[in-house]
This record gives structure tokens, C-alpha cells and sequence, in this order.
């Protein structure tokens, strides 16, 4: 079994997304051999009002049961988001969160986030955040989005209750405070920028994390289709010295504890 | 004597039937199945480091069979001048890993145009100790600046690629002439990097390879990794008039399509594979890239092999 935490459907507005459907991801799917991705709609980053864009999602998947765990994009700093929250997750069958504050101009300090990450916590949702969602020198002039780095996350983590999710999540700089609060947090993160290979140039030292905060921490994640799906793939092929139980678990095992958690 | 003219050396050199050339459609792998593929081409790796201790790079290299590795000791610090004595011990890493590890490293010799006379010298020190030619040269100096006429020259002399760190700070394309910082800075003040860094005036951007490749057609220029230097759709449309120069497909960018965009603006001869510390992705990006078989064994070893055939140097 395999499941890509981390997959979009929707337009970017400063580069050409190939695949960009649910269909393009299936084909996807199928060509990697992915039972199922989670997946959110980006056209929900630059709408003011996300939730057309949640409901576009949900219509766009219907086509296609069981394969897609849909993602809300909810924007807190704008009115009505606590209504829109519910009706994902009653009516349009939203597993969980993304949140682009980079995008929708809030703080991680925000009270608005705050109550937000109290509800999600009530409605077992997890809630996503990405470090970015294009490296920032192939950032158009128009495109806002800053990074959210470890210093602004962890403290966030700890501070609200809740399930989270790291996407993208280069960890340059990984300092010793950020791995003692990411342990006492409840939080996964994604493959994107893991490397076994030379990793202290890249930053997220898949093998030493492993050790350090434990495998059932990890999701398999691909950023697809704003990234290439075999770099993914390599990441955990060439981790040698990972056991095939702790790769079930970032193939898949983490993915469905975490999809589950409602029916539990 | 005069120079040959560009027209002629691209006929004489036979790349203007290559870039109007047809290339078949690839057919992807129905099911993908690694670790097949990652065996299945030939690699040499044009852009590397031995910032990391020499053994770790050939253990990384090892896992993906990357059969040689370009390495080089740049200094990237722009608080550290590149001086002779630096650029020298930098070398003697090199040199020191090459003979550590006979047939794994390609040494690639670093230096600092601005020190013509001992950069001139230091040149002839290492290809005469077996390194394969000059990389990954840094923001010292741009490569269209007159200081690095004369290394291209010494270059051309001795069949020696030149591959230098491409790298467009501005992110607002919009004014030619900004250096630097983006206006939207303030918004990621804190984490402000070295590639932004208004104070890097050397940095050689896609235009300053154009130049320099126009001046000289016949020298074999490289653009460092169109996946680390800036926007690789900008890199790539700028590089397309620059029919001579070459471009490595490293850095850690990993979107879906560049490699395939690269082909189609640069044509897949002038495409050298290449991971610059990244190796996992290195590998990925080609795999995923749509490139026939052929296509796919000339980007991971046939291109660079050929550019070290000129000299008769490691090459197979």
C-alpha cells in the first residue's frame, strides 16, 4: 500500500502545472503504483473566499471514490470560515487542513489561528502548513508567499492543541530546541526534501530524524505536480538502512493512522 | 588572425542541424519499477562538491552508481576572499581527494579571475596534475567581465570546459538593471539567504553566459545548475540564444517539467547531468524528465563524456 500525503489539484498563477486534475493524478497514481494521495485544491491559496475552492475539489473527485483524501483550505482572517469549516468536513467529507498563512496574511500568533487550531482539535482534523510552495528563487515578483521556518512553527505546535502536518518541510536550520519541541508535539512530516544521501547539505537527514523523533513521524509525500515524482521515490529506495517495516510506515502506515483518526 | 565568426563554428561544429533537429516521442514506463532504472544508465556527475568529507560523497555516489564525480572546493562565503593562497589550498583538497580515490573524482579547479597572473598559473598547475578543467567558479567575478578574458582564452587553449555558478538574484525580471534584493524582501526579511544577497555584484547571471558564449563560440562555457541558480524558465529562455554554451541540470529545484522545458529551450546535447550535493534528486529529475533511452544516456554520461574526450581526459 502506498498513499502521497502531498499532491494539489488547481492552478498556479506563475508557472504551468501539468497534470494538475484529478485525473492527471490518477494517471500518476498508476504509473507509481499510489493507492491513494491526499490532496488539496491550490486555487484556494488566491481565492479570498477558499471555500469554492474545497468545493470545487469535492466535485472534482467524485469521479474517482477511494482515491483521494481531500484537504480543506481554510483562510481564518476571513469572515465565515468557522461555518465553511464545518460544512467541509460534514458535507464535503474534508479529512483535515492545509493553511498558507504566508498567503492569507496572518501570524502564527494569530488569535484567529489560534481558535481556528482549537476547532480542528475538536473536529480531529489535522491540520497542515507548508514551508513554502515554490523555493522562493523561482518566485515570481508577484507571488507574496514567504517561508514559515521552524523558529515560527515549533513554538506554534506547542502553544495549540491539535494533529500537524509538515509539508515541504526543508528543516534548514534544525536546531536542537526545534527537535526537543518537535517531540513533544503530535506532528508528521513529509518526504519532500528528505535525503539518506549527504543529507547535512540538505538539511532534513531522513536516517538521523528517524532515529531522533521516531518512524511513525513520517509520510511518504511527492508535492506533485509541482514537483517531480521520482526525486520522491529515490528518497526512500536508496535509504538503505531503513527497515521495510519502518518504510511501510512512511509509505503508508502513519498516512492511514492519521486518515482514520475519525472512525477510531 | 581573425576569430571565427559564430555562424561558421556552429556549421563547422555541426550543433545548428542538432538544435533544428526532430526528436522522437519518448514512451513512458507503463508501471515504474525502481530500483531498475537507476541502474539501467551510465552517470558521471559534472558539478560537485567535497564540501562533505571525500568518502561520504563517493558513499552518496555509490548508492545512485554514479560512476565519477566533477568535484571542486569553491569559496562561496562572500565574506571570504577568493585570494590566491585560498583558491591554492582549495585545489590541494582536490587534487588531494583525486589521489585518494583514483578514477571516482574529475578535479575541477577553482580560482578568482581577478587574480589573472596566479589564477593563469594555478590553472596550469592542476590540469598538469590531472584535473579536467575549471568549476565551479564562483561570484567573484562575472563571466562576461573583460578580467575573465583571458581564462577563457587559456581554456580554449587547452580544450578545458569552464563551469561557473549561474545565479539571478533580481526575482523582479523586470528592471534589467536591478542587483540584488527583490522589493518583496521584507516579507521574507528573516530569512534572507546568501543568493539574495544585494551585496554580490560577481554572481553571473544567464546573460553574462550568453555574452561570453558569443564571444566565444568555440570555448566550452557551463551554466551551473539550472535548478539552483534562479528561475530556471528565465535561465533556460536566456540560454537559448547561446547555441555554445552548455547548462548542468543540478540544484535542488525539483519542478515537475524543468528538465523537459531545459530540453526544449537547449536541446538535449548541451544538457550535462549533474547533482551539486543533491544527489537523490539529481537522479530523480532525469528519470522523470520525457526523454527517449537515448536522450536519457546522453544528458547522464554521453554529453560530458564527449566534453572530456577534447582533452583525452578521464574520458571513456
Amino acid at each position: 500500500m502506498r498513499i502521497d500525503f502531498h499532491t494539489y489539484i488547481g492552478h498556479w498563477p506563475f508557472r504551468q502545472l501539468r497534470r494538475n486534475t484529478p485525473a492527471g493524478l490518477v494517471e500518476y497514481m498508476g504509473r507509481f503504483e499510489i493507492d491513494q494521495t491526499v490532496v488539496a485544491n491550490i486555487n484556494g491559496v488566491f481565492y479570498k473566499n477558499t471555500q469554492p475552492a474545497n468545493e470545487e475539489l469535492a466535485e472534482a473527485i467524485k469521479p474517482f471514490p477511494g482515491r483521494f483524501i481531500p484537504y480543506a483550505v481554510i483562510n481564518p482572517s476571513y469572515p465565515g470560515w468557522e461555518y465553511d469549516l464545518q460544512i467541509c468536513q460534514t458535507k464535503l467529507g474534508m479529512k483535515g487542513l492545509r493553511l498558507y498563512p504566508q498567503y492569507h496574511d496572518y501570524k502564527l500568533t494569530d488569535p484567529r489561528l489560534a481558535k481556528l487550531l482549537e476547532l480542528a482539535h475538536g473536529l480531529k482534523l489535522p491540520v497542515a502548513f507548508s514551508r513554502w510552495l515554490v523555493d522562493e528563487r523561482q518566485q515570481s515578483w508577484m507571488d507574496i508567499g514567504g517561508q514559515l521556518t521552524l523558529d515560527s512553527l515549533v513554538p506554534m505546535m506547542k502553544d495549540n492543541p491539535g494533529t500537524f502536518v509538515l509539508l515541504n518541510s526543508d528543516l534548514r536550520p534544525l536546531k536542537d530546541e526545534h527537535l526537543a519541541g518537535l517531540r513533544n508535539v503530535d506532528v508528521y512530516i513529509d518526504t519532500v526534501y528528505a535525503a539518506a544521501c549527504l543529507p547535512r547539505s540538505s538539511g532534513f537527514d531522513l536516517l538521523r530524524l528517524v532515529k531522533e523523533l521516531g518512524p511513525e513521524r513520517f509520510l511518504f509525500g511527492s508535492a506533485y505536480p509541482f514537483r517531480d515524482p521520482i526525486s520522491a521515490l529515490i528518497r526512500l529506495e536508496v535509504a538503505k538502512e531503513l527497515d521495510g517495516a519502518t518504510k511501510d510506515a512512511i509509505w503508508s502506515r502513519n498516512a492511514q493512522r492519521l486518515i482514520n483518526r475519525r472512525s477510531v | 588572425m581573425s576569430r571565427i565568426d559564430r555562424r561558421t563554428f556552429l556549421a563547422s561544429a555541426g550543433v545548428a542541424p542538432v538544435l533544428a533537429g526532430w526528436r522522437p516521442t519518448p514512451q513512458p514506463e507503463r508501471v515504474y519499477d525502481l530500483p531498475a532504472p537507476i541502474h539501467r544508465y551510465r552517470k558521471l556527475d559534472s558539478h560537485n562538491h567535497i564540501f562533505d568529507d571525500p568518502r561520504r560523497v563517493i558513499a552518496a555516489a555509490d548508492r545512485l552508481e554514479i560512476e565519477k564525480v566533477a568535484i571542486s572546493v569553491p569559496i562561496t562565503n562572500p565574506r571570504q576572499e577568493a585570494t590566491p593562497d585560498a583558491f591554492r589550498a582549495s585545489n590541494d583538497r582536490v587534487l588531494k581527494a583525486m589521489k585518494d580515490f583514483p578514477g571516482r573524482f574529475l578535479g575541477q579547479c577553482f580560482i578568482n579571475p581577478h587574480y589573472q597572473r596566479e589564477s593563469l598559473e594555478e590553472i596550469d598547475r592542476c590540469l598538469d596534475a590531472g584535473m579536467i578543467g575549471l568549476g565551479e567558479l564562483y561570484t567573484q567575478v562575472r563571466i562576461n567581465d573583460p578580467q575573465y578574458f583571458p581564462i577563457i582564452e587559456k581554456c580554449i587553449e587547452l580544450k578545458a570546459p569552464l563551469m561557473c555558478h549561474c545565479a539571478d538574484n533580481r526575482r523582479d525580471y523586470r528592471n534589467p538593471n536591478l542587483a540584488g534584493a527583490s522589493p518583496l524582501d521584507d516579507l521574507v526579511a528573516d530569512n534572507r539567504r546568501d543568493f539574495r544577497d544585494p551585496d554580490c555584484p560577481g554572481a553571473s547571471r544567464p546573460e553574462d553566459f550568453v555574452e561570453a558564449g558569443k564571444r566565444y563560440p568555440e570555448a566550452m562555457l557551463i551554466s551551473a545548475h539550472i535548478g539552483g541558480g534562479g528561475d530556471w524558465e528565465y535561465n533556460c529562455k536566456t540560454l537559448r540564444t547561446a547555441p555554445t554554451v552548455f547548462a548542468d541540470t543540478s540544484g535542488s529545484v525539483t519542478d515537475e517539467g524543468m528538465v523537459d522545458f531545459a530540453v526544449e529551450c537547449l536541446g538535449v546535447r548541451r544538457l550535462l547531468f549533474a547533482t551539486d550535493v543533491n544527489f537523490e534528486t539529481g537522479v530523480g529529475k532525469l528519470l522523470a524528465a520525457n526523454l527517449t533511452e537515448e536522450e536519457r544516456h546522453q544528458i547522464f554520461f554521453d554529453n560530458f563524456n564527449e566534453i572530456l574526450r577534447k582533452r583525452s581526459n578521464h574520458a571513456h
